[in-house]
């Protein structure tokens, strides 16, 4: 299996932390909160119509509400692939920073 | 919290609209919607759409990358899909891209044909402010104007920044032994400033500085000097004048219609000749940047009135951008006629070429109906259909076009013989033929997959999986209208041929009035002039020579228009007449009758002051009776009128007959003598000729052409009109043909059931034959209906070029429908005699 890439792994870790409640919104506040980024919408879907595509993540539809115009909601969920690619890049992780100190590589 | 709703600013959601593309769910347009409303309520309206703003205008970019990606696949589909039907439907598909293919051709040689028109004197780096001096007696174009008007007209007229006359004869030019005729042009200094011919060797600035210079091309240095170097070299031009040669420009481009071997100051000719008011020569200025063209021409249309007071005679002055020279006479119409019929008629077989491939796909869609509609069935939309169906004709397009462009290769020389023009065919360097090509081919595609597009994708899947309906069915109104237009375009075309054909005949076989056969026409120079008459005995001594005369030029080109005069004149009358200078053999050698009076005779002294005219000129007179015996005169040289000689042609049959008045002397130089031969041993009486004119003229070149040749040059350009009619009738027949037996295979292939049914009730053969005729039949009545009057239209159009035509007959229409009725039914019998001779156990059994 491929290596998740970073932008991958945050945002799947995004949605996982979301549960039942990822939608683009959320996603994209959770990413703030996460790592600092503010993402334009466009980088947002094109990410994650990437992870559908690579079948990481499913998505189902919502009901529409007046607030977003008459538009619905597209729920995203982790796919039993995608949980798979976060488990061997947590594995990555651990056996890269394993052995390295604190300080390793001075300041904090 | 229930705010009110503030709507996101307009403009970008209506841009957020093309971002649905991306498909019905994009969740985008929610989110986008929510978080606007929070922030609308969080930190303010205007923050909010500035966020709008932002995220939309980020957004396209991405869109625009993401659509063109996945069109680039969809194309890629699509022509896979048109691949494999164009070659499943494999006799069809050639039938079809041969139609085309020819079509194409055709319309990328007239295109070449036309480029090349247009493109005359247009690569001079002034063309855009380079004019012609056009001037007009009693409102008759020359196509010179008086030596002195250019430098006046530049003097007169801070508009005008340069001028130059351009003087162009053919004369003899001697290099050591190399002794040849060029075509020289006279020209002043500004010439080299005003026109784009650039040097090889020498300067523009200096090459005039001495009068006795010769600019030569490079083709005339390598036929004089071989491989020499010419700079600084002696020519000797038309035994006259010695001239250095100061430098060598690049050949002439066959688009320009200033052709020339070499220049010369046209100083040469003499002070006071050129700055008379004589018209010989061409003029040329060129003019400042911006300036008000309309109002230059109005202010110099007197000057020749002004400065030339010799007579009363309404001239006009006028300008003539360079660009329009070639295509475009005084009138407004002129060649350019030829370009737009040439034009019209590439667009009108690309049409018929178009009109087969619409005929032959929608004829066929019911075979093809069930793939339609299981495509339609799995999802394809409408649109996808029909970009599927001009996917395969611009595919099909674009495979005729390797086949026309290897066509037009093949074809280009003779093309290029008949046109007498030099073209090439390469799209590869040439970006004006690259993109005409393109168009072409495009157009040809697009046309070709509207109607098929459009009615192939608008059935009804249902009915017709079920069997109930044919797409397009045989007896469809459309179809029925495209093969009546194809057919009546050709029965157009075969007319226009005839006419032309017919026209052309007429030319050659009418009674010009003169007799142009068995002459020798041979141009005098000056040592012959003097010797004349000596020159003429020892020609006659050969008794093949049956008679010797001269004048001042050949019967065709017979021009010099001056005011006469004469007794009985009504004084508002100022009347002009072309008149040339004979000598008292001229009549009698051309055969030509006199019907008044007398012509020239040796016997009265006073006959050197006397004139013979026309019929036509006699008319003009409007005397009661004979002109005989009146007073007549030309300028101030009065004399009478000997005698009355019958109209002949003098011009081509496009012009009226003009008044033509004769004299014998004059300060006309005599330039042409016309020797009447036998017709027997012509050879030995040229041979002789030559001879003789070597005895009395040692150091000129003998060269000598028949009348009758001459005479062939005026109608080179007809013979050409009409040879590309033949040409592109033929082609056009041979595309309707096409057309006919795809239509014609598929409709026996359409009622095989029909056919087997009526076969089995007892139709015998020829019945069938008929069944399947009649429809056809049918259609070119209705052709015919359409075709008659457009032709007769046509007719009246193109002889009307012609003051002396050929009458427009019934028969001419009968054959060109015949003609197309036989072909029609060649090509469909084919197909029938098949369809009728086939088994019925088979054609009912056929699902």
């Amino acid at each position: 299996m491929k290596k998740l890439t970073i932008n991958e792994e945050i945002f799947l870790i995004a949605i996982w932390h979301l549960r039942g409640d990822a939608y683009g919104v959320r996603i994209r506040e959770q990413i703030k909160d996460l790592s600092g980024q503010t993402l334009l919408l466009g980088t947002l879907y094109n990410t994650l119509d990437n992870l559908v595509k690579k079948g990481y993540v499913s998505t189902k539809k919502g009901e529409p509400t007046n607030q977003r115009g008459g538009h619905n909601k597209v729920f995203y969920r982790i796919t039993e692939r995608g949980s798979a690619a976060l488990n061997e890049a947590r594995e990555l992780h651990n056996r890269l920073w394993e052995n390295i100190p604190d300080n390793a590589f001075g300041g904090i | 919290m229930t705010t009110p709703l503030k709507n996101p600013p307009k403009l970008a959601r209506w841009l957020a609209g093309f971002l649905e593309s991306y498909g019905e769910d994009y969740a985008f347009h929610g989110d986008i919607e929510e978080i606007f409303s929070d922030m609308t309520r969080d930190r303010g309206y205007f923050p909010a759409c500035l966020w709008y703003w932002l995220q939309i205008l980020c957004a396209i970019p991405q869109y625009i990358f993401h659509t063109i990606f996945w069109s680039a696949v969809m194309i890629k589909n699509y022509f896979k899909t048109a691949l494999r039907n164009i070659l499943r439907y494999r006799i069809y598909s050639l039938i079809n891209i041969s139609g085309l293919a020819a079509g194409i051709a055709c319309c990328i040689l007239i295109f070449l044909w036309v480029k090349d028109e247009l493109s005359f004197d247009r690569f001079h780096a002034n063309s855009d402010e380079l004019c012609m001096v056009r001037f007009s007696i009693e409102e008759e174009w020359w196509s010179g104007a008086p030596w002195a008007l250019a430098p006046t007209l530049k003097d007169e007229n801070p508009e005008v920044l340069k001028c130059t006359r351009f003087f162009s004869r053919n004369v003899l030019t001697k290099y050591e032994e190399n002794i040849q005729y060029k075509q020289s042009a006279l020209v002043d200094r500004d010439f080299f400033d005003m026109f784009s011919f650039p040097f090889i060797t020498g300067d523009p600035e200096t090459a005039f500085e001495s009068q006795n210079s010769i600019v030569i091309t490079r083709e005339t240095a390598e036929s004089l000097f071989g491989q020499e170097d010419p700079v600084g070299r002696i020519i000797n031009v038309n035994s006259n004048w010695d001239l250095v040669v100061t430098g060598i420009i690049e050949n002439v481009p066959e688009n320009s219609h200033l052709q020339f071997d070499f220049l010369a100051p046209v100083e040469l000719l003499g002070e006071q000749l050129i700055t008379g008011w004589s018209v010989e020569s061409t003029s040329y200025v060129l003019l400042g940047e911006n300036i008000d063209f309309d109002h230059l021409r109005e202010k110099i249309a007197g000057t020749a009135m002004t400065h030339d007071t010799r007579t009363d005679n309404q001239t006009t002055v006028d300008l003539q951008p360079i660009t329009r020279v070639r295509l475009y006479e005084m009138n407004g119409t002129g060649p350019i006629l030829y370009v737009y019929i040439f034009s019209t008629i590439a667009a009108i077989i690309l049409l018929i070429a178009s009109i087969n491939y619409m005929n032959l796909t929608t004829a066929r869609a019911s075979s093809r109906a069930k793939e339609v509609t299981m495509r339609k069935i799995i999802g394809a939309s409408k649109k996808e259909i029909m970009l599927q169906f001009y996917g395969e004709s611009l595919l099909s397009a674009f495979i005729a076009m390797i086949f026309s462009s290897i066509l037009v290769l093949l074809i280009i020389p003779s093309f290029n013989e008949l046109s007498s023009k030099q073209l090439t065919y390469n799209p590869f360097s040439d970006f004006g033929t690259a993109f005409g090509l393109l168009g072409i081919v495009i157009a040809a595609g697009i046309i070709s997959g509207s109607y098929p597009a459009v009615a192939i994708s608008t059935f009804n899947p249902l009915r017709v999986i079920k069997g109930a309906v044919s797409i397009g069915s045989y007896k469809s109104a459309t179809r029925r209208i495209l093969v009546t237009g194809q057919f009546a375009s050709t029965i157009i075309l075969i007319i226009a041929t005839i006419i032309m054909y017919n026209q052309l005949n007429y030319i050659h076989s009418t009674d010009l009035g003169l007799n142009k056969e068995n002459i020798v026409v041979i141009p005098l120079n000056r040592e012959l002039i003097q010797n004349y008459d000596a020159f003429k005995t020892e020609l006659l001594r050969n008794s093949q020579v049956r008679n010797v005369t001269n004048a001042s030029t050949i019967p065709t080109r017979i021009g010099n228009v001056n005011p006469v005069y004469w007794e009985g004149q009504s004084s508002a009358d100022y009347i002009s007449m072309n008149f040339v200078s004979v000598d008292y053999d001229y009549f009698e050698t051309f055969g030509m009758e006199i019907v008044d009076g007398r012509s020239f005779s040796r016997e009265f002294q006073t006959d050197v002051n006397g004139y013979v005219i026309n019929e036509e000129a006699a008319k003009l007179m409007q005397l009661e009776g004979s002109p005989v015996g009146k007073m007549f005169s030309i300028w101030e040289n009065e004399g009478e009128v000997l005698g009355v000689v019958k109209n002949f042609h003098s011009r081509s049959l496009h012009n009226e007959i003009v008044p033509i008045v004769f004299t014998l002397g004059f300060t006309f130089t005599k330039t042409v003598a016309f020797v009447k031969v036998q017709g027997e041993d012509t050879q030995g009486t040229i041979d002789y000729i030559q001879d003789t004119f070597k005895a009395f003229a040692p150091g000129f070149i003998f060269e000598y052409t028949f009348l009758n040749e001459r005479f062939e040059q005026q109608y080179a350009s007809d013979e050409r009109t009409g040879a590309l009619f033949r040409d592109f009738s033929i082609l056009a027949i041979f595309i309707s043909c096409l057309g006919i037996l795809g239509l014609a295979s598929f409709m026996a292939e359409q009622r095989t059931k029909e056919i087997g049914i009526r076969k089995v009730l007892g139709a015998s053969q020829s019945t069938i034959v008929g069944l399947i005729s009649k429809e056809f039949l049918l259609l070119i009545f209705f052709a015919n209906l359409i075709a008659w009057p457009a032709g007769y239209y046509c007719a009246r159009y193109l002889l009307g070029q012609y003051a002396y035509r050929t009458d427009i007959a019934l028969w001419i229409f009968l054959a060109a429908t015949g003609l197309t009725l036989l072909l029609a039914l060649v090509t469909v019998s084919f197909q029938t005699i098949r369809a009728a001779l086939s088994n019925p156990v088979d054609a009912i059994r056929y699902e």
